[in-house]
C-alpha cells in the first residue's frame, strides 16, 4: 500500500512539474514548435495530453487519500509498541537462557544431580566407588567430599579437583576444603531441569537455600565452588561463557526483573 | 619446606617438610609409619586412608598442611593392643588374603562404626565402596564389620 502512495506522489510531482515545464515552453518557444512539427513530422494532440494529466492527478490524490485512511485507521486499532516492562522481560528471558547454557555444563550440573549421586566427566557418569550425597551433602561414613577433595586442585590429569572453603567473613581458607553436594533437604537439582523449571527453582528462596536476588549474584560471583568451574584441574573442560560473562548474563537476568521462559 | 604440627596416634608431632607433600610420604617416609599403604595415588582404591579427626581421609591425595593442628590416626594407631573390635573381628573372621588393602580396609570400617554401631548391609555398601580388594575378600570384610559391631556391643555392654 505504502509503495502505492509514494507512486502516486510521484506521479502528481510530475504532473506538476510538466505542467509548469510546458507552460513555460509554450511561452517561449511556441514558434519553435510549429517549425519542429514540420522537421519531424510528428503532429502532438494536445487536448488528448491535457486530458491524460488531469486523470493522472486525479488517480493520484485517490490513491493517496486511501493511503493516509489506511493510516489513521491502523493508528487506532494496531497494537501498541513494546512497553518497557516487555522490553525488560525480553532482556532477562535472553539473559537467563545464556546463564543456562552455563548452569546445565557438567562443571556445575555434575554437582546439581537429579539422584542422589553427584557426577563426574563431561558425560555425566555416576561418581566411581558408589559415592552418595549423604543428608548434609558431604557424603556417608567412609565416603565424604572432603575425603579425597582438597581445597585446591591437586596436579595430574583427572587427578580429584578441590576450591578452598570459604569463611563467614568472605575470605578463603586454603587449608579446609569445601567440596559437597547440596544437601538432602534442598537438592537445588540442575539435571533434566528446562530452562522455564530452572530458572523458576533458582528464584525460589526455598529452594534456592534462601538467597535473595542480590546474594544469588554474590554467590555466582564469589563462590570457591563456583569459581572452580573455570578452573577444573587438567582433563577437564570449562563452561561455553567465561565467568565474568556468566556474572553478567545472571545480573542482566535479576536486574531485568528476573523473568522466566515459558 | 614449613613446620608442621598435628597430633599423630595420640602423640603430638612436629617436622619440616613441603607443606604440599602429600601425607602418606610423610607418613611412611618421613615418620617411618609404613603399615598405610600406597595403591593408586589417586583417591581412588582406598589402600592410603588414615583418619583426620575421625574422617576416613585419602592420605595419598593430602597435602601435609591440611593436618596442622589436627588429630591423624593410622591403622598403628586403631589400638595399642590390637583390642579394636575391627582388629579382633578381622582376625577372629580370617579377612586378609595378600592383606596390602587390609588397613585401608579397617579403617573406613572403624570410621563407619564410629558413626553407625550397627550397621545394615546397605550402610556396609554405602560406607565400604571406596576400598577396593584385588583378592576379593569383600564378604569377608562385610562379615568382619557385622562381626565387629558384634564385639562393640558386648564391650559396650561390660561398660
Amino acid at each position: 500500500m505504502k509503495s502505492y502512495a509514494v507512486l502516486a506522489f510521484r506521479c502528481a510531482l510530475e504532473f506538476v512539474g510538466v505542467q509548469y515545464f510546458s507552460n513555460k515552453a509554450a511561452r517561449l518557444g511556441r514558434a519553435n514548435d510549429n517549425q519542429s512539427e514540420r522537421l519531424t513530422g510528428i503532429r502532438t494532440n494536445r487536448v488528448t495530453i491535457h486530458r491524460f494529466r488531469w486523470g493522472l492527478l486525479f488517480a493520484s490524490c485517490c490513491v493517496m487519500s486511501a493511503y493516509l485512511c489506511a493510516q489513521l485507521i491502523s493508528a487506532h486499532t494496531a497494537q501498541p509498541t513494546k512497553t518497557s516492562t516487555e522490553i525488560n522481560e525480553a532482556k532477562a528471558i535472553a539473559a537467563f537462557n545464556a546463564a543456562y547454557s552455563v548452569l546445565t555444563y557438567p562443571r556445575c550440573l555434575n554437582c546439581h544431580p537429579a539422584g542422589n549421586a553427584p557426577l563426574q566427566g563431561d558425560d555425566s557418569h555416576p561418581h566411581f566407588d558408589r559415592v552418595q550425597r549423604g543428608e548434609d551433602g558431604n557424603g556417608v561414613y567412609a565416603l565424604k567430599c572432603n575425603n579425597c577433595h582438597q581445597a585446591q586442585n591437586r596436579s595430574g590429569l583427572n587427578m580429584p579437583p578441590g576450591a578452598p572453603n570459604l569463611l563467614a567473613n568472605g575470605s578463603l581458607d586454603y587449608t579446609t576444603p569445601r567440596w559437597h553436594l547440596p544437601s538432602a533437604q534442598t537438592p537445588m537439582i540442575f539435571q533434566g531441569r528446562t530452562p522455564a523449571q530452572l530458572c523458576l527453582q533458582l528464584k525460589d528462596p526455598k529452594q534456592n537455600g534462601g538467597l535473595t536476588a542480590e546474594q544469588l549474584i554474590h554467590h555466582v560471583s564469589a563462590d570457591s565452588l563456583v569459581l572452580w568451574g573455570w578452573n577444573p584441574g587438567e582433563g577437564r573442560s570449562t563452561p561455553p561463557l567465561t565467568h565474568d560473562e556468566f556474572v553478567s548474563k545472571v545480573r542482566d537476568w535479576l536486574e531485568n526483573g528476573g523473568s522466566c521462559p515459558k | 619446606m614449613k613446620k608442621v604440627s598435628f597430633i599423630l596416634n595420640g602423640k603430638s608431632t612436629s617436622l619440616e617438610t613441603d607443606p604440599d607433600k602429600p601425607l602418606l610420604w610423610v607418613l611412611r617416609e618421613e615418620i617411618g609409619l609404613t603399615g598405610t599403604k600406597y595403591g593408586c595415588g589417586m583417591a581412588i582404591c582406598g589402600c592410603c586412608t588414615v583418619h583426620l579427626e575421625g574422617d576416613a581421609i585419602r592420605s595419598c591425595v593430602t597435602p601435609v598442611s591440611r593436618v596442622e593442628g589436627k588429630r591423624v590416626t593410622t591403622i598403628e594407631g586403631l589400638s595399642a593392643d590390637l583390642s579394636h573390635p575391627v582388629q579382633r573381628a578381622w582376625m577372629e573372621i580370617q579377612v586378609p588374603q595378600c592383606g596390602y588393602c587390609q588397613p585401608g580396609q579397617m579403617m573406613s570400617a572403624a570410621c563407619l562404626l564410629a558413626q553407625n554401631p550397627k550397621p545394615t548391609d546397605s550402610d556396609i555398601t554405602d560406607a565400604m565402596s571406596g576400598n577396593l580388594c584385588r583378592c576379593g575378600t569383600y564378604q569377608r570384610v562385610r562379615r568382619a564389620i557385622h562381626r565387629a559391631a558384634e564385639i562393640g556391643a558386648e564391650k559396650g555392654a561390660r561398660g
